[in-house]
């Protein structure tokens, strides 16, 4: 065992503690995802809301347990500042939607909630969001963070949350 | 299918990524190539299996999903290179690498367990909820094909 090289140990260190890391973090993360159930099951009754903002939030419900949804993005959260669709692709309608306390609440609950469901993306999305911010974010100014990240949900939500199943109840 | 992919997954979103995968899946090939002075078939077949697979992703409409998969095919790749040096390893400390093995399954067993239980509570707690039918959902939901017996 002596011989080993300390890059095994590492490895081995790393492997072994990730999947600790992740349920732990899992489990710290379980009141927010109940409340992220519980607002998102208020705007899902809320009249005010679309049918077609329903199946966003749906979406977003379904994807509190998956890993790849930070992977995603990760990558259209640079995509999403360098085309500038942040800017373009909501009417005023879904500006005003989003500004909306309930929503804002919403959302902020569901990036903590993927944040947990996967750590080593969420490393990677920092940085990934850090090196951009550096450059970006006099252009972008703070106001506009929250239709970045609805920009960036928006993307990365239709090919993430397949490994939870909610059923329609009506 | 092409075009509600288009519609959920801007171009902007899909080439760039699709370009770095190929791009350094080939740069792998040529590092293989230039260290060893051969072609490898398995490391070619390999570039045609990320092909094949971003090929397919992109029609499934499950591009971004499968980036993930794509990946770690990308790094079986890059590990590849090393497959000679890492069996040599795993052949003189089997009883660690088997021990690290076993201690993981292990560990991802309770892991899986954990994540189960949160998994039913979270989808407890949205239980009788207005919840729409996904668009994943609906994504994946394919024309009825015409039957041949259909068309007499």
């Amino acid at each position: 065992m002596s011989d080993l090289p300390t890059a095994f140990w590492v490895v081995a260190g790393v492997v072994l503690a990730y999947p600790v890391l992740c349920s732990v973090v899992l489990r710290m993360a379980e009141d927010t995802r109940l409340e992220l159930a519980d607002t998102g099951r208020a705007l899902l009754q809320s009249p005010k809301v679309t049918e077609e903002q329903k199946y966003l939030i749906t979406d977003m419900l379904a994807d509190v347990f998956d890993w790849k949804f930070m992977a995603m993005a990760s990558i259209a959260l640079p995509m999403s500042i360098l085309t500038s669709s942040y800017t373009r692709d909501f009417s005023e309608k879904e500006k005003q939607f989003l500004y909306r306390d309930d929503v804002k609440k919403f959302y902020r609950l569901h990036f903590r909630s993927v944040m947990a469901a996967s750590p080593f993306f969420t490393v990677i999305f920092f940085i990934v969001a850090a090196i951009l911010f550096l450059f970006v974010i006099a252009f972008i100014g703070w106001s506009m963070i929250n239709l970045l990240w609805a920009d960036t949900v928006k993307h990365a939500t239709p090919s993430a949350g397949s490994n939870i199943s909610l059923k329609a109840t009506d | 299918m092409l075009s509600q992919s288009c519609k959920k997954y801007p171009a902007a979103t899909i080439w760039p990524s699709t370009c770095i995968l190929l791009v350094s899946n080939l740069l792998t090939y040529c590092r293989y190539t230039c260290v060893t002075g051969q072609l490898s078939t398995k490391i070619a077949i390999l570039n045609l299996l990320v092909l094949g697979g971003l090929m397919w992703n992109f029609w499934k409409t499950c591009f971004l999903r499968l980036v993930t998969s794509i990946t770690g095919l990308q790094a079986f790749s890059w590990l590849f290179g090393f497959f000679d040096e890492v069996s040599a390893f795993v052949r003189v400390h089997t009883l660690p690498v088997v021990s690290v093995v076993i201690i993981y399954l292990f560990i991802e067993y309770v892991a899986y367990d954990s994540t189960k239980r949160l998994k039913r509570s979270y989808t407890n707690r949205l239980k009788g909820a207005s919840i729409r039918n996904l668009h994943k959902d609906a994504l994946r939901i394919r024309p009825p094909t015409l039957r041949r017996s259909d068309k007499k």
